[in-house]
């Protein structure tokens, strides 16, 4: 062994550590023996470690050592502190709040809007609120709109298993997807449908639907774009 | 004879000497300065090996003891030593020749020191000393404060609790090379302090 293979290899460190075998210690120490940088090295550590140990078993734990013991015991220790009272109970009342107000006002409502007839104002749009072209449309926010979507059934255009539609919100994010199944096929004319948005969703600007076909294997075609200015009431 | 060894807050500045010709003949001859050299700088050394190997201070000393009237047994021969740049390995060498002995034999190993020679003397711990050391112990404690206090619990389980060091770095989720670094670190810190102090020489005290 030379100096700097035992510089290298942190030797002096696993040497103190007792991580060297029986070889490469008897190695390392017949080199200390004889390298004056690593004889003081060793020296040094080894005063360093004698008087910590001293040190250590003095100097007082500014924390629980199981709040510092390494990453796992880290993150249990975080997740632990969640349940701490000072947290905890403020968080529980809160969620007690909340479930009293779902069960009590929300959730009746929402039965009742699933079980109950609606009546919803069909958006007139035209063909002229196809592409580009824009159909300002007025909506009410207690009861939504629907928006007529047709989708023309031409085999020219391409056979399709299914339609999927994108909505987009005046901010030009996706608000909405879905698909509908394809009619059978042999049908004529267009696929009539109604896009119905619920007055919770509804904000003023421009609304885009996007409209494609999905084929047998899965390709997508884009058949029709519609855009419309909502102008929301109430 | 006994080859004392200095008291443990003795940390005389003594610089590495170069171990050749004029070096092992100043020690033949009885040289007092030379001889203090030789068996401070080689205390030093052989604590720092023994200190893993033997439980007790007394069976520390014993092997100190030993290996260094048989170095000076063999010196003193016509011809005792033909390398004698290689005097640290076999200073080595006949620690590990005392050491076998020792564990093969549970009783006193019998001293070839038949000499009578004047033994090297050490001097008493001075004010200067005392005041040294405790800066020292003070260096040590800023470099621990200055840790994470995961850092000083890791150093505390593996040298104050001497925990299996396998265990401890899985609990506190490092790996030995962690724990290397962290050593050297603190080694490199502490010995910049020493240094300072010292020069960069082997303190005679080996932290018996």
């Amino acid at each position: 062994m030379n100096h700097n293979e035992a510089l290298e290899q942190m030797t002096v460190e696993r040497y103190l550590l007792g991580e060297l075998d029986a070889d490469a210690r008897e190695d390392f120490e017949e080199h200390m023996f004889c390298c004056p940088d690593c004889a003081l090295d060793s020296r040094v550590a080894t005063l360093f470690i004698e008087e910590a140990k001293a040190e250590l078993g003095e100097i007082a734990p500014t924390q629980p050592e199981v709040k510092d013991t390494g990453k796992r015991d880290k993150g249990r220790n975080r997740w632990y502190s969640w349940w701490r009272p000072a947290f905890a109970a403020p968080v529980f009342a809160a969620l007690v709040a909340v479930i009293g107000y779902q069960n009590l006002v929300t959730f009746p409502v929402l039965r009742n809007a699933a079980s109950q007839p609606a009546v919803v104002p069909v958006a007139p749009l035209s063909g002229a609120a196809r592409g580009e072209m824009r159909t300002t449309v007025v909506a009410d926010r207690g009861r939504g709109i629907a928006v007529p979507v047709d989708i023309p059934l031409d085999p020219g255009i391409g056979t399709f298993v299914s339609y999927s539609f994108e909505l987009y919100n005046p901010q030009g994010k996706l608000a909405w997807s879905g698909t509908i199944p394809a009619p059978a096929q042999g049908s004529a004319g267009d696929f009539e449908l109604s896009l119905v948005m619920p007055g919770g969703m509804l904000k003023d600007g421009i609304y885009s639907v996007s409209i494609s076909g999905t084929g047998a294997h899965g390709e997508s075609t884009p058949i029709e774009r519609y855009a419309f200015n909502l102008v929301v009431t109430k | 004879m006994v080859y004392l060894s200095p008291p443990p807050v003795v940390e005389p500045p003594l610089q590495f000497h170069s171990f050749d010709a004029v070096y092992v003949e100043s020690l033949c001859e009885g040289d007092r300065q030379t001889q203090e050299h030789f068996v401070g700088y080689f205390s030093a050394l052989l604590q720092v090996k023994l200190r893993a190997r033997l439980q007790s201070r007394h069976a520390i000393e014993d092997v100190r003891q030993e290996t260094f009237a048989r170095v000076f047994a063999v010196l003193r021969k016509e011809g005792g030593l033909k390398n004698p740049e290689r005097l640290g390995a076999f200073v080595n060498s006949v620690c590990n020749n005392v050491l076998f002995e020792t564990y093969r034999s549970s009783g006193r190993v019998e001293s070839l020191d038949l000499e009578d020679r004047p033994e090297p003397q050490a001097t008493g711990p001075d004010a200067l000393a005392i005041v040294s050391a405790r800066q020292m112990s003070d260096k040590v404690r800023e470099i621990l404060l200055d840790m994470a206090p995961r850092d000083r619990f890791l150093l505390k389980a593996v040298f104050l609790e001497q925990r299996d060091r396998e265990e401890v770095c899985r609990e506190f989720g490092v790996d030995r090379e962690y724990l290397r670094v962290l050593l050297h670190r603190a080694k490199q810190e502490f010995k910049t302090e020493y240094v300072k102090r010292h020069g960069g020489s082997v303190p005679l005290d080996a932290g018996a």
